[in-house]
């Protein structure tokens, strides 16, 4: 949902974006890799893969490798909402082969049969996986795990450390009176509930409404501005007119990339957090090359890799060792610390009468 | 053959002619307009479960739903009125210029119309932005602190959509002036009307009907608007519009959505009627002081001629 709320805003710059790195070419020539698989199973055969445009699976070195080591040729199907995707994966094997749906959304895509169990024995790669994602029960159903992590990130405390040169690490920094006028606030009912039910210390996917509604109506009173796309944020931010927040971490990442005076932290109650899965879509005929696939997705080198890329910038990558190796300027910019992610709750399928629920408080404390 | 027969003849001729000339219209509005109503009602009483009325017995318990919308009305009403009382001195200037100079004023004036709205936004929002180029003028000239703004308040949001929807209502109030003929104005200014007289007597009336056109095509966008809010008016920017676009948006909830904007619509319409109604009586009030007048009913006379 937040994913989606953000990619919507910011499909226009995803088109520049694109046309961008149509005209710089970009290193399209590398050498197959050890994540990949061995020898070209794949001669002749096509592997579709489904997801949002410009986001990883698509990047032009990462393709030719995968091709390269495997003969196999890969097709994308892009989607523009995860209600989309779940409609090309209900087209079934043949027309997709590998999915990466939110994990929001995979517990659907489980109850509809749309997606296969995996064997995390047939990933050479699976052993480096954070153990806090791979431990997130909306990946499984029963015992069967469904989804492999991928690219996971925060919606986090963020400060301009000229305003806050001390710094701060809790989130009763928004609530403080010494702040007024001064917060920005994600526009989102569940992040919004969520992230007060954090701060309350309750459980953030089963709080009491009756306390976060009567918090987040406190925290009204200090808000400059609820944010609802990366460019308010940054129009707010770069203005003076907010000095402190909760912002989505690549975004923070992007700004701390271009040197702004900007601090990105978990704070001490946690935050929420997202993950973006693979999956393999029921029915496919490729499940051998889905499975190379996957395996080149969550290796080391192509998330190092993609991490370093500065203008493709990534999420944080699931795949643990990369944080170690990662430059710590290029750690920042990623968010990459999985120490965060032990703290961290992450959005996983919150059933619609809790959304709807959550809405409604939230549109009555905008209201108030 | 006899009279009544060529006259049905061509009564039928004229029907068909009509017909063929009015048909696709017709048809497009079926399609466009009553076809999507009828779903949008159908879609107004079906939840997850079948046929229910729990969406309009959710609208009639919220306690923030119909406030909001009040809300929504009364800026709409706010941002038309003030829209027609900028734009109607322009739209009258524009209409008085020399006629090869018009379509450039008009172009100039419809460049903004033009331009998509976000840009529109964020554009102002740079421009009263703390610390930005309007800001810091009026901190330069001692009226403001340059660091302060209204940035963020419901009032950034009533200035954005008067911006917005100017041009519109410049361009039709200009139509609507220009075909008010100066020899109109000489008329009444010869027969010992004076300036004021003028313009309350001959062409305040004249453009009315425009008036009234302008009017709906503001006040209509501007009471379902929700980007403006959303981006410029802060905290407490909501409106009924934000509501509509969450349950599309966010909780992808078809039949709220269609039972909040069925609601608006509805107030929408009841508030043309009004406006209507209004305008005849007014009209009705104007002509009956116009023949009425025992001394001022000659030059009525010669005007409406």
């Amino acid at each position: 949902m937040q994913r989606a709320n953000r990619v919507r805003i910011l499909a226009p710059l995803a088109v520049l974006a694109l046309v961008a790195s149509a005209c710089g070419g970009g290193a399209a020539t590398d050498t197959p890799t050890e994540g990949s698989a061995t020898g070209p199973i794949g001669e002749g055969r096509t592997l579709v893969v489904t997801n949002w445009q410009d986001y990883g699976t698509d990047i032009d070195w990462a393709v030719a490798a995968f091709e390269e080591a495997t003969g196999a040729t890969v097709v994308h199907q892009y989607f523009n909402s995860e209600e989309e995707l779940l409609s090309l994966m209900r087209e079934g094997g043949g027309a997709v082969d590998v999915a990466l749906p939110n994990i929001a959304y995979l517990q659907q895509a489980i109850a509809e049969d749309l997606v296969v169990p995996l064997d995390l024995a047939r990933l050479e790669n699976a052993d480096e996986l954070s153990a806090d994602l791979l431990a997130q029960g909306d990946l499984r159903s029963g015992d069967d795990l469904y989804g492999v992590p991928w690219m996971w990130g925060s919606t986090a405390l963020a400060y301009n450390t000229e305003a806050f040169p001390e710094g701060i690490d809790s989130w009763a920094a928004l609530w403080d009176p010494a702040n007024a006028g001064q917060v920005a606030f994600f526009d989102d009912p569940a992040t919004a509930v969520m992230t007060t039910a954090l701060y309350l210390g309750q459980d953030p996917l089963d709080p009491d409404l009756d306390a976060v509604k009567a918090k987040l109506i406190e925290l009204k009173a200090n808000t400059q501005l609820y944010w609802s796309s990366g460019d308010d944020w940054l129009r707010g931010f770069s203005t003076g007119a907010v000095t402190v927040g909760n912002l989505w971490s690549g975004l923070a990442g992007t700004q701390l990339g271009a040197g702004d005076p900007i601090a990105y932290v978990v704070p001490e109650e946690g935050a929420v957090g997202w993950l973006d899965t693979l999956t393999i879509v029921k029915g496919s005929e490729n499940e051998d090359l889905a499975y190379a696939f996957i395996d080149w997705m969550i290796s080391a080198e192509f998330q190092e890799r993609w991490a370093n890329d500065v203008e493709r910038s990534s999420p944080a990558p699931a795949n643990a060792t990369v944080h170690a190796k990662l430059d710590p300027e290029v750690a920042g910019r990623v968010q990459s610390d999985p120490a965060a992610l032990s703290t961290l709750a992450l959005m996983g399928s919150i059933p619609p009468e809790t959304l709807s629920a959550w809405t409604e408080l939230w549109q009555e404390v905008k209201a108030s | 053959m006899t009279g009544p027969a060529i006259a049905t003849r061509a009564s039928a001729r004229t029907f068909l002619r009509d017909a063929v000339l009015a048909g696709p219209v017709v048809v497009l509005l079926a399609v466009l307009v009553a076809v999507p109503l009828g779903l949008l009602a159908f879609r107004s009483l079906i939840g997850v479960e079948g046929p229910t009325l729990a969406g309009w017995d959710r609208l009639a318990d919220s306690p923030i739903l119909l406030p909001l919308l009040g809300k929504s009305l009364r800026l709409a009403t706010v941002v038309t009125v003030a829209t027609c009382i900028l734009a109607w001195p322009a739209g009258w200037a524009i209409s008085r210029t020399a006629s090869r100079h018009r379509p450039v004023l008009l172009g100039l004036v419809v460049v903004p119309y033009l331009t998509s709205y976000l840009l529109l936004i964020y554009a102002v929002l740079v421009l009263i932005a703390p610390g930005g180029p309007m800001m810091s003028a009026l901190g330069a000239l001692g009226l403001a602190d340059a660091r302060s703004s209204f940035l963020y308040t419901p009032r950034a949001t009533t200035v954005m959509l008067v911006y917005e929807h100017l041009p519109i209502m410049i361009i039709v109030l200009a139509a609507a002036s220009e075909r008010i003929p100066d020899r109109l104005l000489e008329a009444a200014r010869s027969l010992g009307a004076g300036r004021l007289a003028v313009l309350r007597r001959v062409v305040l009336p004249l453009t009315v009907p425009s008036l009234a056109a302008g009017f709906a095509l503001v006040f209509v966008p501007v009471a379902g608007s929700f980007v403006e809010a959303q981006i410029l008016g802060g905290p407490d920017g909501l409106l009924f519009g934000n509501v509509i676009a969450d349950q599309v948006t966010r909780v992808n909830d078809p039949m709220m959505a269609a039972v909040l904007s069925l609601t608006l619509l509805t107030a929408v319409l009841i508030v043309l009627g009004l406006l209507q109604a209004l305008r005849r009586s007014v009209g009705t009030f104007v002509r009956a002081r116009r023949h009425g007048g025992p001394v001022r009913s000659g030059r009525t006379r010669v005007l409406a001629g």
